[in-house]
């Protein structure tokens, strides 16, 4: 049946080499038959590719980036709602989810549904505290914050060199030795600040998995992929799904574990020694290859729509193995009159050009 | 090996081989091809062994050691264990 007249929200259009999971989210909502409705676009920057592209959202805003704390962009999607009443929001970014989840309860009081993480949910799975995650009987590799370059020597009294170093955001590197880990130590901690997370490094092949829980422990699907082709930046350009049983008991234990509400991508590592699977991190999102899962067979923005919406969704059937994406890079031209329309007044409302 | 539930693997007849507990993708030759569907048949060695040279122009005892190379390429890749 159809959902007469929804207006969703979804924010993430940037769409470079690093793209945001926000155009891939609106592409799968269009592609349920279930939809009829309007979509809103939320970014953060007027060269978004996403509001450019045809097809893919009706109206565009402007938003605060999330340095500016929950209350701005509390205001600034009321100041939308005022004009385009909003249904659903579905952020899609890790540095945005935050500042919703503090505000999800005023915007449920605006009638503005959505289906996130709980706040103890999204710590849990910070790479600060994820250790802990072995207190869960969750497999992870060992690790440890460091805040200060003493530590780096003292790091082989628990690690064997190489190992993982990481930001608490962004950003991983390995180092093969402790002058390596202090390199890295001061590049990541000068962009994002302390602690440095350091962790075991896990030999073997890695696998990404795209997951929506529904916050009671049940799996409502999960999508595993190998990435087939790779950016410099080591982001998935191309993947082929896969149907490893072992692999989908322990994703389906992690959700069950972690309680997880909503979607989000888990970096898996089989190890090449052991054959054990080590869950490597958790991104409280979207991955930005999301539309694989429709053409999986499993459309899982989609039912992320209708679990906000808080109607009953069951366990999708097993997604369609060896279905592959591939991303591509292509040239589109735009006149500058939507360019300056969306520099000057933030905000582009029903300018969809249709594919 | 022999005995092995192989059936998930994909093998197309042109010797595309795609593992899907792996991800991983292979391309066989038309010997190779041969061999392996016969694994996943669940012939024994000493059987493919009849069967390629009945097939095929070799004698026993060069493809017996090709054989066993090509098992342990198989084993290597985790694709039989």
């Amino acid at each position: 049946m159809k959902k007469k007249g929804l207006s969703i929200a979804v924010s993430g259009l940037n769409a470079n080499d690093n793209p945001g999971p926000g155009v891939p989210v609106i592409r799968s909502i269009r592609k349920s038959p279930e939809f009829d409705g309007i979509i809103t676009g939320l970014a953060f920057d007027p060269l978004d590719p996403g509001i450019y592209m045809q097809g893919v959202c009706e109206n565009v805003f402007l938003m605060p980036y999330p340095t500016q704390g929950a209350d701005r962009l509390l205001e600034r999607i009321k100041e939308i709602h005022s004009k385009i009443r909003l249904d659903v929001i579905i952020p899609t970014l890790d540095s945005e989810l935050d500042a919703y989840i503090r505000i999800s309860g005023e915007l449920e009081r605006l009638g503005i549904r959505s289906f996130l993480p709980s706040a103890q949910g999204l710590n849990v799975r910070s790479k600060v505290y994820f250790e802990r995650l072995k207190e869960m009987g969750i497999t992870v590799p060992d690790g440890q914050s460091i805040t200060s370059m003493t530590s780096i020597y003292e790091l082989d009294r628990k690690f064997k060199f190489p190992v993982m170093v990481k930001g608490q955001f962004y950003e991983a590197y390995i180092a093969y030795s402790p002058m390596d880990a202090e390199y890295y130590f001061r590049k990541i901690s000068a962009k994002w600040g302390l602690p440095v997370v350091v962790q075991e490094y896990v030999v073997g092949q890695e696998y990404d998995v795209m997951a929506l829980g529904d916050g009671r422990g049940g799996l409502i699907g999960a999508v595993p992929i190998k990435k087939i082709q790779l950016t410099e930046k080591g982001k998935a350009w191309g993947g082929i799904t896969i149907d490893d049983s072992a692999m989908n008991r322990c994703v389906r234990d992690i959700i069950a574990k972690l309680k997880w509400r909503g979607p989000c991508e888990l970096e898996m590592i089989k190890s090449r020694d052991t054959g054990d699977y080590y869950l490597i991190e958790i991104n409280p999102r979207f991955p930005a290859w999301c539309y694989l899962s429709v053409g999986a067979g499993q459309n899982l923005p989609w039912a992320a729509v209708k679990l906000a919406l808080n109607e009953p969704v069951k366990e999708l059937p097993p997604c369609q193995t060896g279905t592959m994406f591939l991303r591509n890079s292509i040239d589109h031209v735009y006149p500058i009159s939507t360019y300056r329309e969306i520099m000057m007044a933030g905000e582009l409302i029903g300018k969809m050009t249709k594919e | 090996m022999a005995g092995q539930n192989l059936s998930h693997l994909a093998l197309s007849d042109d010797g595309f081989l795609f593992d899907p507990t792996s991800g991983h993708t292979y391309t066989l030759n038309s010997v190779g091809a041969f061999i392996l569907r016969k694994i996943i048949e669940k012939y024994s060695f000493d059987q493919i062994v009849a069967a390629v040279i009945e097939e095929y122009d070799v004698s026993e005892d060069i493809f017996s050691r090709d054989l066993e190379q090509f098992y342990h390429f198989l084993s290597e890749q985790e694709i039989v264990s």
